[in-house]
């Protein structure tokens, strides 16, 4: 039984939430078809197609540039998930000389300003022929979404703990059975959290991917970043349009095909 | 078990970045480095550019500047040379940043041949080494079309070019106001003043060291203190200082009357142009001397928009185009840039981008004059002439900086007692 | 099968925490492994099962050697304290994983699984999900999924300390009568003796990673190897002395006893006394303390520093201050060599 005025006050909080997310949402579909929007007006004085034929005139290759950022973030983002999975695992189940480092370890990349960190890994890069390649934008990126992920990983893993695993080896599950009908499972939350997680970082990731990628290696970012630097309100707009929906089409596929894993896994026909 | 697990996941990685370079192989190799002989002649490196691919990287932000380069300059350079030309958005920042990596790295096939670059950033690239040249000289454009003994073709802000980049197009500052809003247009810094005191709080200009609220305070700083004594001026603060002072206590007299007191400045000019279209202000300014006639036809204007300048005139540059010393295709880089300087690309370029040509008008012939003189530069703008007849050089590329720095400890925030 | 541990040694996080452990185990034997908290009998079941390794030493299960083989294919199935029912699987999918895990078909896993819930009489409980039933009825679904698994060796680690007093005994019963009816050679780890002594064949008792004494209830119970091991089932009062020609010869007392010559120490447990109220006692009642079947009584030897503690079982009218006289009950003293 919930006190009515908590109740009140969380609904208050939903509106809010909710509010807080669709206005911009609003506001930034308003712009993509705005071409004059002078104070005080409530609504736009003036709209156009502007933005919309710029996005999908041909020379500019927005969608198969989207197409392939999309590929490239849900590359970085499943390998972070996978990877994590691994390292959580390690860390919380092993004890190994320099565990606490790895932690710290891990976060370094994200204390250090990115313009200082890339510029490093820019030369490394380069010396390792990785520099301009998919694989080295997929590297560099692991690197800002692993520290995100493994937490989120650590966490679940620590709480989920070794105890089942251990119950289905003595039932007859090998390691690797176990982890996949009894963790796996059960770390599906995380993993899907991971994976979104990742896939946003790797996807709006920008001064990183460009130096790495040289411009060789194209993503949606690098497109649509210099249009909201430059002001262009309506093509930035625009641009981030696709960018939330494209993002929130890979999100709910995500989320199916996982859950539907799931499902399988569990039904298994009882009825 | 565990190496069961450890198989999985790297056949997992195999296969996914398989993927991703099947879908990028085409971009990836380098296959298209061509050594470049130097005392080939021209033909010859037409000859060599035959089939390979030049990237040119550049500022990404103007979707008219990348339509034009997409769409009728890379189709004609590959009919024409059959060289696919990449054209990639990248603020200038970065490429250097990127140039000065590789050449860390000691690479010598770098992964940029031709760079959009001026000012300071030309400076710290040639002195750094990065570019590759001299090659103007080798490019029979350049003399048929372009005025070799221009001072903005010798000097680029008054940093010797000494054929290390060539002209790519011209900008000038100019004002932009909206005629049904203020009928005035402030002649000079004095009328400006009064301008803004009519308009208190409605004028306003990017903060230092924005490309264009820069050039604005350089202005300002030559129509009070003149622009001559600073071409050789010695880049030393105490010098540079003492020259602008006048100018100084105009900035901070004008701090009363801008928008938020000058107690703070919109960070790009971006912002300031968004606040005009919004009517937050009565005032816009571009690098982009038909800034006017683009932003009504893209509707982003209104119709009474209208251009102008200072009647001493306003800083004018010249954007260049330069090649990476490790460049892999300094060949096909040298075809593309010889067709950017031909008067038929340079006309095509005007009518599409409104950017002021570099061909020199006197060295065209009538028929190509006629397609220059026949491309209707829009609404709400000046003339070809007006404009390069109040145009004033750049200052030295190393008082810039020194200027800025001034303008953030003297100007911001401050007014005078 | 037959398992037969040889030298055990197992050290975790560089502590020894089992020290050269022997147990055998007949085919079908259903022996406990008794021991305070903290004296291994845990280590030394997940050491059977394989999930800790052995330091040193050998397992045999039916005379092979199960060191090399992983805990997946030993067949020693673990009931743990705290069920480990798989959170995101409905009762009968809990049942069948082993089943599944063996390589049964879908089919015959559903019919074994609704099998063995009859077993453990949870019939129509199939499709519950495991966060919906009770306590007890979670410890069912354990026991139907450690038999589901076939296993060889059951492994029983305190599988009742986690539920209600009421419902241990029923779990007892159904945990004896499923062992008999399977014949599976099984291992109750358990600090309680009751519990130990109703249920084992034998009952191994350990003590910081040793075992103590290994014997049939009884005659652990009665004969305990030494102090640790007889105070661990009823604690009493020792009385220091020596037996010489069949008789023990003490400060308190002598009594005739069959045993060899030597140094002794003489339990006397409560049960062993036996009091009288006499007003020429030589013993005071000090204290007498409920227990609800009987009553403590707390007895000191006037002008000595003798105590001693029987069990009243009627009231009688024995009160706190009364002089009383002893009684021992010869059968039920222990002796314990020195």
């Amino acid at each position: 039984m919930k006190e009515p005025s908590s109740n009140k006050l969380l609904k208050l909080f939903l509106y809010i939430t909710v509010f807080a997310i669709l206005a911009p949402m609003v506001i930034i579909t308003l712009w993509a078809f705005t071409n004059q929007w002078s104070w005080p007006s409530l609504l736009p004085t003036s709209y156009s197609l502007r933005a919309i034929k710029e996005i999908f005139a041909p020379y500019g290759n927005v969608f198969p540039i989207l197409l392939s950022s999309i590929f490239l973030s849900l590359t970085v983002a499943l390998l972070s998930a996978i990877i994590a999975i691994m390292a959580a695992r390690a860390v919380v189940f092993y004890d190994f000389f320099g565990k606490d480092l790895i932690d710290f370890i891990s976060m370094a990349p994200n204390l250090v300003p990115s313009t200082v960190f890339a510029m490093g890994i820019h030369v490394a890069f380069i010396k390792m022929s990785l520099a301009n390649t998919p694989l080295g934008v997929i590297i560099v990126n692991l690197i800002y979404t692993l520290p995100y992920t493994i937490n989120i990983m650590k966490n679940l893993t620590e709480s989920i703990g070794k105890d089942l695993e251990q119950q289905a080896y003595v039932l007859g599950a090998s390691p690797w059975k176990a982890f996949l009908h009894i963790s796996f499972p059960l770390l599906l939350p995380g993993i899907i959290a991971s994976i979104t997680m990742a896939y946003i970082i790797s996807f709006s990731q920008y001064f990183v991917t460009l130096l790495i990628g040289g411009g060789k290696v194209m993503t949606f970012s690098m497109i649509m970043v210099p249009f909201i630097a430059k002001g262009d309100r309506t093509l930035g707009s625009a641009y981030a349009l696709v960018f939330v929906l494209s993002t929130l089409i890979v999100f709910g596929l995500i989320n199916l095909i996982l859950k539907k894993f799931q499902k399988r896994k569990e039904k298994y026909n009882w009825n | 078990m565990k190496r069961k697990t450890l198989l999985i996941f790297l056949l997992l990685i195999a296969i996914l970045t398989a993927g991703c370079s099947k879908n990028k192989a085409s971009l990836n190799d380098n296959e298209n480095i061509v050594e470049l002989d130097p005392n080939a002649d021209f033909d010859a490196l037409v000859e060599q550019a035959r089939g390979t691919t030049v990237t040119f990287y550049g500022w990404g932000g103007d979707e008219n500047r990348n339509r034009f380069l997409n769409e009728q300059l890379a189709p004609k350079l590959k009919e024409k040379y059959d060289i696919t030309l990449e054209v990639v958005g990248m603020d200038i920042d970065n490429i250097l940043a990127k140039l000065a990596g590789e050449k860390q790295a000691g690479l010598e096939k770098g992964s940029i041949d031709m760079i959009w670059i001026n000012g300071e950033n030309f400076y710290s690239a040639k002195e750094n080494d990065l570019l590759f040249g001299p090659f103007t000289h080798k490019l029979p454009n350049f003399d048929k079309y372009i005025d070799t003994e221009d001072e903005e073709v010798l000097y680029d802000f008054g940093f010797p070019i000494e054929g290390y980049e060539a002209p790519y197009g011209k900008a000038q500052l100019v004002f932009l106001n909206d005629s049904a809003v203020t009928p005035e247009t402030p002649r000079n810094t004095q009328e400006f003043l009064e301008f803004c005191k009519k308009y208190k709080g409605k004028v306003t200009y990017a903060a230092l060291p924005d490309f264009t609220g820069s050039a604005f305070v350089r202005t300002l700083i030559y129509d009070i203190v003149g622009h001559k004594q600073f071409l050789t001026m010695e880049a030393d603060k105490e010098v540079v200082k003492e020259a602008i002072e006048p100018a100084l206590e105009y900035l901070r007299e004008l701090n009363k009357y801008l928008w938020n007191q000058g107690k703070t400045f919109p960070a790009t000019n971006g912002e300031v142009d968004n606040m005009f279209q919004d009517g937050e202000l009565v005032m816009a300014m571009s690098y982009g001397p038909y800034a006017a006639a683009v932003g009504i036809e893209k509707g982003v204007y209104k119709d009474t928009v209208r251009t102008f300048v200072f009647d001493n005139g306003t800083v004018g540059n010249t954007n260049y185009i330069a090649i990476a010393k490790n460049s892999p295709n300094k060949a096909g880089a040298m075809v593309v840039i010889n067709e950017i300087i031909s008067a038929e690309t340079q006309a095509a370029q005007f009518e599409a981008l409104k950017t002021l040509p570099v061909v020199a008008y006197d060295k065209l012939s009538d028929e190509e004059k006629a397609r220059f003189d026949k491309v209707d530069i829009g609404k709400g703008v000046l003339s070809q002439d007006e404009l390069l007849s109040k145009r004033l050089p750049e200052m030295p590329a190393n008082i810039v900086p020194i200027i800025e720095e001034i303008w953030l400890e003297e100007v911001v925030g401050k007014y005078n007692e | 099968m037959e398992l037969e541990l040889k030298n055990i040694s197992v050290t975790l996080s560089k502590k020894e925490i089992l020290k050269s452990i022997n147990l055998r185990v007949e085919d079908g034997e259903f022996i406990s492994l008794l021991g305070a908290s903290g004296c291994g009998k845990s280590t030394l079941l997940k050491t059977i099962a394989g999930i800790i390794k052995q330091r040193e030493g050998s397992i045999l299960l039916g005379g092979k050697a199960l060191d090399k083989v992983p805990p997946h294919k030993r067949r020693t199935v673990i009931v743990f304290q705290d069920f480990r029912l798989f959170p995101h699987m409905t009762v009968a999918e809990n049942i069948s994983f082993p089943l599944k895990m063996l390589g049964l078909h879908k089919d015959k896993c559903r019919e074994r699984a609704v099998e063995l819930l009859k077993k453990v009489k949870l019939e129509g409980f199939k499709d519950r999900h495991v966060d919906e039933i009770s306590g007890g009825q979670k410890q069912r679904v354990v026991l139907a999924r450690a038999l589901a698994a076939e296993p060889v060796v059951l492994l029983l680690d305190e599988p009742f300390s986690s539920l209600d007093i009421n419902l241990r005994k029923d779990m007892r019963e159904l945990v004896l009568d499923l062992q008999k009816e399977y014949k599976i050679t099984t291992i109750l780890v358990t600090h309680d003796k009751e519990e130990a002594l109703t249920m084992s064949d034998r009952i191994a008792f350990m003590h910081n990673g040793e075992i103590l004494q290994y014997d049939t209830p009884e005659n652990i119970f009665k004969n305990p190897v030494n102090t640790i091991v007889a105070d661990y089932f009823a604690e009493g009062t020792y009385i220091s002395g020596e037996i010489k020609g069949n008789r023990f010869i003490s400060r308190f007392f002598n009594v005739d006893i069959n045993r060899d010559d030597g140094k002794y120490k003489c339990l006397i447990r409560p049960s062993a006394l036996k009091v009288n109220k006499a007003e020429d006692g030589k013993f005071q009642v000090v204290a007498k303390i409920y227990q609800g079947d009987n009553y403590l009584l707390k007895i000191n030897k006037i002008n000595s520093s003798l105590k001693l503690e029987s069990i009243l079982n009627e009231p009688l009218d024995i009160k706190e201050g009364d002089k009383v006289s002893i009684e021992l009950d010869k059968d039920k003293l222990i002796f314990i060599p020195e």
